[in-house]
């Protein structure tokens, strides 16, 4: 089984700037993927090469098709949810779920109607009258009922309340998400996804900066509480980053053995987002 | 096939208000508007207006159609002649936006999401303009038309003229519609260019404002500069040909009968009846003449397809919409 996602050398470059500079990605079947980055370091310019909703230079596979030439047939497996704001404010719940019913041919009606049933959405409800959270749900509801391969999500929860950010991931994994599925999200709200990911991939001015699974980063990444005394010890591992909790202080490292810094103090497992502060951190400097 | 049918669908949904209501709801204006002003005339009985047709229809000898039977035909065409400038207007906003305002409010995100192809995207909103619209204003033209000419009838029976003799007049008021039908092939073939021009126009553009500037205003400009050029001397007439050729047909393109404007009337003979509506005129000839009137411009108009403006026309029409195929494959920004 290929990969859903082979890309090599995956470039886009604007009239000034790269947007993408040479990307590698291998993404496989039944995986949740965070793609991360700060602001403008091309997580949806690669999102929408994958979605081939632009040109792009390089190699790029997704399903095993050329996103430029398969569009049409490619989008029969791939869903996408971009921010709250792209259902047409004109039209209605039943308009929606009837268009979607007759042009998509893995659309299950009835299993969308089972979705909006557990919402207050209304079958005469036009977008126009609806909150953020209720549009997401109808496009969630939209894209639940459709056996598809791949989920692209582009900032899914942009300015939803928490109620509804936890409600979205919720019906994803519950309803939705099994071993033949994909999902591959972009979000600022990382320690909101974190526990679901299976896969992190870091990006930074058009570049990876770090692609791995969340098992495998448990191993090579620590973080380990050292007590003032030993704080020359402990820089003398070349930590990746260090700061102050309560008096004593912290550090993170990459690749050096449990065993060694056990030594050292308390260890655990560092959480996604002060992983991606001490990669990122003079990415505005 | 199915998935175009639902496109189609979708574009009325979102355009329900222009493609159906706004027809409706002129026709229907129109049609108050006169039976308003029939019963004023009559609560009034003055001497004036369409109480003096009245008696001057009732005054022509019965058994001949009489010219003024042929002006009540025409005020029933009323009602329609609104609907195409309304049809008209409408089309022309539709056009420019309809490939810019789901780019404005990133909707195209959503419509991109779903296995719909972007030829399949820009087809049935072409398609849309130049066919539903269309159809749709015409039924609501021929519907207000009848009503039209039945309220006249109606009134005009209560002044002791007879329905039969006010319908059957010449041209006839069924020849005049099925005109109107006959002309909606070439309406579209005519619409074509205008369609393809304003559309690409509205996919290249990055505001609705600047979809006018790109859509007018340049071949306007271009209009101007050959004018001053043909003032020079290099090109002469260049000026007038574009005037006439390009910058008139994006807006005549759009409407009804627009071709018209191209046609030489003198090939006609029968719309010399237009001009003369003295009372000399033989009622025999009149006859005859107009009642060949209606086949002749169907079959002028039809011969109309086989020239330049319309074979260049449907050639550029085309490849503009080709192009804004592409744009549409690439371009979800404004």
């Amino acid at each position: 089984m290929s990969n859903v996602i082979h890309a090599r050398g995956l470039a886009k470059r604007y009239k000034s700037a790269k947007a993408l500079d040479g990307i590698d990605l291998d993404i496989e079947s039944g995986r949740i993927v965070g793609l991360i980055g700060p602001n403008g370091a091309g997580k949806t310019t690669a999102l929408k090469a994958i979605l081939s909703l632009i040109r792009f230079d390089g190699e790029l596979s997704v399903l095993g098709m050329d996103p430029r030439h398969d569009r049409n047939k490619l989008m029969e497996q791939v869903c996408f949810i971009a921010d709250v704001a792209v259902l047409p404010k004109w039209i209605s719940v039943e308009q929606a779920v009837e268009f979607v019913a007759n042009v998509h041919p893995r659309f299950n009606r009835a299993r969308c109607q089972e979705f909006l049933a557990r919402t207050k959405l209304t079958p005469k409800m036009r977008v126009k009258q609806m909150s953020k959270g209720m549009i997401v749900q109808l496009h969630l509801a939209l894209v639940m009922a459709i056996d598809a391969r791949l989920l692209v999500l582009d900032e899914p929860t942009l300015g939803l309340d928490i109620l509804y950010r936890k409600q979205f991931y919720q019906r994803l994994l519950e309803d939705y998400f099994d071993e033949d599925k994909t999902i591959l999200v972009t979000t600022h709200q990382v320690e909101e996804i974190e526990h679901i990911l299976t896969d992190l991939v870091f990006i930074r001015d058009g570049k990876v900066a770090l692609s791995t699974s969340m098992d495998a980063l448990g191993e090579r990444f620590t973080e380990v509480m050292v007590d003032p005394s030993r704080t020359e010890a402990a820089r003398a591992l070349k930590p990746m980053d260090e700061r102050q909790v309560f008096g004593k202080s912290i550090f993170l490292y990459d690749g050096v053995p449990h065993a060694q810094l056990e030594a050292l103090g308390e260890i655990r497992r560092p959480s996604v987002s002060d992983l991606f502060v001490a990669t990122m951190k003079d990415t505005y400097a | 096939m199915k998935t175009f049918y639902w496109l189609l669908k979708r574009e009325f949904w979102e355009h329900r208000g222009a493609f159906l209501w706004a027809p409706v709801i002129t026709a229907g204006a129109v049609i108050i508007l006169n039976i308003a002003s029939l019963i004023a005339a009559s609560i009034s009985g003055a001497d004036w207006g369409i109480n003096i047709l009245w008696s001057q229809i009732a005054a022509a000898s019965p058994g001949h159609p009489s010219e003024l039977g042929s002006v009540l035909t025409f005020s029933a065409l009323v009602p329609m002649a609104i609907v195409s400038i309304v049809l008209f207007l409408m089309l022309f906003g539709y056009c420019m936006k309809n490939l810019t305002n789901d780019r404005a409010d990133r909707s195209i995100l959503f419509w991109k999401s779903l296995p719909v192809s972007d030829l399949g995207t820009v087809l049935s909103k072409a398609v849309s303009a130049m066919v539903v619209a269309p159809v749709i204003a015409l039924i609501v033209g021929l519907v207000s038309a009848v009503l039209m000419m039945f309220t006249l009838a109606v009134a005009g029976s209560m002044h002791g003229i007879n329905f039969g003799q006010v319908f059957w007049t010449i041209p006839h008021l069924g020849q005049v519609l099925f005109y109107m039908v006959a002309m909606l092939p070439v309406y579209l073939v005519w619409m074509l260019p205008t369609v393809g021009w304003l559309m690409l126009c509205s996919a290249l553009s990055g505001s609705r404002m600047r979809t006018r500037r790109w859509a007018i205003a340049l071949p306007a400009a271009i209009t101007a500069v050959l004018y001053w050029l043909s003032l020079i001397g290099p090109i002469y007439g260049a000026g007038t040909w574009f005037l006439k050729h390009v910058l008139l047909r994006v807006f005549l393109g759009l409407l009804p009968g627009g071709w018209n404007s191209l046609m030489n009337t003198k090939q006609i003979p029968q719309l010399q009846i237009f001009r003369s509506h003295d009372a000399g005129t033989n009622a025999v000839t009149t006859h005859i003449q107009s009642s060949q009137l209606v086949p002749d411009m169907i079959s002028h108009s039809y011969h109309m397809l086989l020239t330049p403006d319309f074979l260049w026309g449907v050639l550029v029409g085309v490849i503009m919409l080709g192009l804004a195929v592409w744009l549409r494959r690439w371009r979800t920004e404004l």
